[in-house]
């Protein structure tokens, strides 16, 4: 009887103990994994720029000893031919669009059109993706962008886009010219992964920058800062792009023009492809691009 | 310890492997948006000057905006009907470079009437961003085509169109020691003009009500300027309070319920309010300087001014009840007539200096001055009701030199895109209609 008391109580000992070891280790387990992978500090590099800055300077050192245009650099292409435009509208499928009803914009006057009655979708419509011969004609390919040599047609490019007549008075020679569009944009470095290089980032953001249409004079357009986040395909072509403040896109008629415009952005022919580096793939597979109109205006 | 378990997952889960690639972009450029406008298609041949001239009212609309560059209908490669059958082959549209395209048609609807559809697509993205029809008779077409040419605006740009608009002027003709002076009104792209005063009366400063289809302006009529309201449905014209002096300078509240004058007497001019419904005037200013050109702000609860009561011609805000007076502008020169914006983050006003008039915008606050446009004499400065345009007009010497001719303009706020008003004969003192009802 005692016998049996006291190997149920070793059973219930040792089976406690056990329960209580294995908690103990999750528990430790949990403390050392949150210190290795929770507590950056730890285990990262403090995000210093010093590091990236040697990497670029040695990057870009290396460009400017290369002449030659980047492997990944858009290839010149043949204008498209009537033959093929005409094969490629025979391709296309045939999906009339939907029509459902919908309230009228405004109230009506005597003379005024009657309210709508119908508002119109298309079915979702997948045309297939444009081929060789539709595209316009690719721009020729540029050696990787030199700092010094970008800065002097950028301030031509974004010119002032606000106009004073005042300024203009003031400083003749340059009458269009808005000093905050010519102050350099802040370095990158604290948002911007180490994976790629100075050179390889600008060039990105110049080409982005070249098919972004700001809305100037648009109401609060210092808070249309837009972020898009993009799949990219080994091309180098984007394959999805989506604007992450999907609430505010739906509520807001000012965000989504300037989140449109920013989608526009991505998907413009002079951004197709994006200039990207090769062999890092996995670093630009999937971004973030931010589109910031405050220093513009 | 099924709950640490989880726990411990679901941190570790959440750790990312590694930070997404982030590129800040912070310069753009500013180009007119390349947008195709396509003839609509016509159902019946009877359809065919509307499906023409539709879209190319449109067309118009959009470049005068200086937002959008229309392309040239005869590089497009896809037409209409094929549009209307299979839908836009986008890949032709991105071949000749254009980001939007507007296509619609011509149909008549089982009640009769004629029925017009627009579809606006991305062409980048391959979407239909806005669809709509209208019912309406023929003799309509016009405004369909400013009201779908506002749809368009306003889902490209975020912000309301104003191309379904009408803009009130002075019409002015004859030698200048005769100068005939006619209220005027005509559409926003100068179609449809017509008087509604005749040539016996001068009138000056009409200004739109932004509520109801009525213009309060300055009349000569029985010898004293006085502050007259007229109904443009009606043709009914009053003479507005009964003040025993001088009044001038007009303007509407935004509820359209008051209007606030300035009223000159022995020598001094103050600001006055008057309640459209009782008809009931109230004093808001009280001094000895000259206080003149009120506007309210779009929520009613400020106005803006001008007044020498410095010494100097400077603006001068205020709440609505006349107290809390702050001065606004600091720069050099005199500055006058401000009118505030509907979307309320400008404040527009005339600025003269060294003998040269300028058209500028700042902020209620006073800061941000930008000076957008000038000239000899440039005034009366009025805004669209979407706050982005402003309409003013300019004088200037005729081209053999010996006379002087008034012109009508609008300019973005950016101080881009200034462009001529067409108006039959000379023009002064425009002033922008709240969009049509």
């Amino acid at each position: 009887m005692n016998t049996a008391v006291l190997s149920r109580h070793q059973q219930v000992s040792s089976g406690s103990l056990s329960g209580g070891m294995i908690a103990s280790l999750v528990f430790h387990g949990f403390v050392i994994g949150l210190m290795i992978f929770g507590l950056p500090h730890i285990h990262k590099p403090p995000p210093i720029p010093e590091t990236a800055i040697s990497i670029e300077i040695l990057d870009i050192a290396e460009e400017r000893q290369s002449p030659n245009p980047p492997v990944d650099a858009p290839q010149p292409k043949e204008p498209p031919k009537p033959e093929e435009l005409i094969a490629k509208k025979q391709e296309l499928p045939k999906a009339p669009p939907k029509v459902e009803a919908k309230e009228p914009p405004k109230a009506v006057p005597v003379k005024a059109p009657e309210p709508p009655k119908k508002v119109v979708k298309p079915k979702p419509k997948v045309p297939p993706p444009p081929t060789e011969a539709l595209k316009e004609p690719e721009p020729e390919p540029e050696p990787e962008p030199v700092k010094e040599e970008e800065s002097a047609p950028e301030q031509d490019q974004f010119a002032s886009l606000l106009r004073n007549l005042q300024e203009a008075e003031a400083q003749p020679d340059v009458p269009d010219i808005n000093p905050e569009a010519q102050n350099p944009a802040p370095s990158p470095l604290a948002k911007f992964s180490q994976q790629l290089t100075m050179s390889e980032f600008d060039a990105l953001r110049m080409q982005l920058s070249r098919c972004w249409s700001i809305q100037a004079g648009a109401r609060y357009a210092e808070d249309l800062v837009v972020e898009v986040r993009l799949s990219v395909g080994p091309d180098k072509r984007v394959i999805r792009s989506g604007v992450v403040d999907q609430g505010r896109y739906n509520s807001d008629s000012f965000f989504r023009a300037a989140a449109d415009s920013a989608i526009r952005a991505v998907h413009s022919p002079m951004c197709d492809p994006l200039i990207l580096p090769d062999g890092k793939y996995e670093v630009w597979k999937q971004m973030v691009i931010n589109f910031d109109p405050r220093e513009m205006l | 310890m099924r709950y640490i378990l989880a726990f411990c997952v679901l941190i570790f889960a959440a750790m990312p492997a590694r930070a997404q690639l982030q590129v800040d972009v912070t310069k753009g450029t500013v180009q007119a948006l390349p947008i195709a406008v396509s003839p609509f298609h016509a159902q019946r041949p009877e359809f065919n000057d509307l499906a023409r001239d539709i879209p190319d009212i449109i067309t118009n609309n959009l470049r005068s905006s200086g937002l959008f560059a229309p392309l040239n209908p005869g590089a497009f490669i896809q037409d209409s009907a094929s549009i209307h059958a299979d839908g836009p082959r986008f890949a032709e549209w991105r071949a000749i470079n254009a980001q939007a395209l507007v296509s619609g048609s011509v149909t008549q609807a089982p009640d009769g009437r004629t029925r017009v559809e627009f579809r606006l697509w991305d062409v980048m993205t391959q979407q239909q961003m806005s669809g709509m029809a209208y019912m309406t008779t023929p003799q309509n077409w016009r405004r369909i085509a400013h009201i779908i040419s506002d749809d368009v605006y306003k889902r490209i740009t975020g912000e309301d169109g104003y191309f379904d608009t009408r803009i009130v002027y002075i019409a002015e003709y004859g030698p200048a020691t005769q100068r005939v002076k006619r209220l005027a009104i005509m559409d926003q792209d100068g179609a449809n003009n017509r008087y509604l005063t005749d040539e016996r009366t001068l009138v000056l400063t009409p200004r739109f009500s932004p509520t109801a289809q009525e213009i309060t302006y300055m009349s000569y009529r029985g010898g004293s300027p006085r502050v007259y309201l007229y109904n443009i449905d009606t043709g009914r014209q009053e003479l507005l309070g009964n003040f025993p002096n001088m009044t001038f300078a007009p303007r509407f509240s935004p509820d359209g319920n008051r209007v606030i004058m300035s009223m000159s007497s022995r020598g001094n001019t103050d600001i006055y309010e008057l309640d459209l419904r009782t008809r009931k005037p109230r004093r808001l200013t009280s001094h000895t300087g000259i206080d003149t050109a009120p506007s309210y702000a779009p929520d009613g609860r400020q106005l803006v001014f001008e007044s020498d009561r410095g010494g100097q011609q400077q603006l001068y805000v205020m709440d609505s009840n006349g107290q809390n007076v702050r001065r606004i502008s600091f720069g050099s020169g005199r500055y006058a007539n401000p009118v505030w914006s509907p979307r309320g983050d400008l404040i527009a006003f005339i600025k003269m200096q060294q003998g040269q008039f300028f058209i500028g915008v700042m902020r209620p606050d006073g800061q941000g001055e930008r000076l957008i446009t000038g000239g000899r004499h440039v005034e009366g400065p009025s805004w669209s009701p979407n706050g982005r345009v402003l309409t003013y007009f300019k004088e200037e010497v005729t081209a053999g030199g010996t006379g002087r001719q008034s012109k009508l303009y609008t300019i973005d706020i950016t101080g881009y895109n200034e462009r001529l008003l067409p108006t039959p004969r000379d023009g002064s003192d425009p002033a922008w209609s709240p969009i049509n009802p």
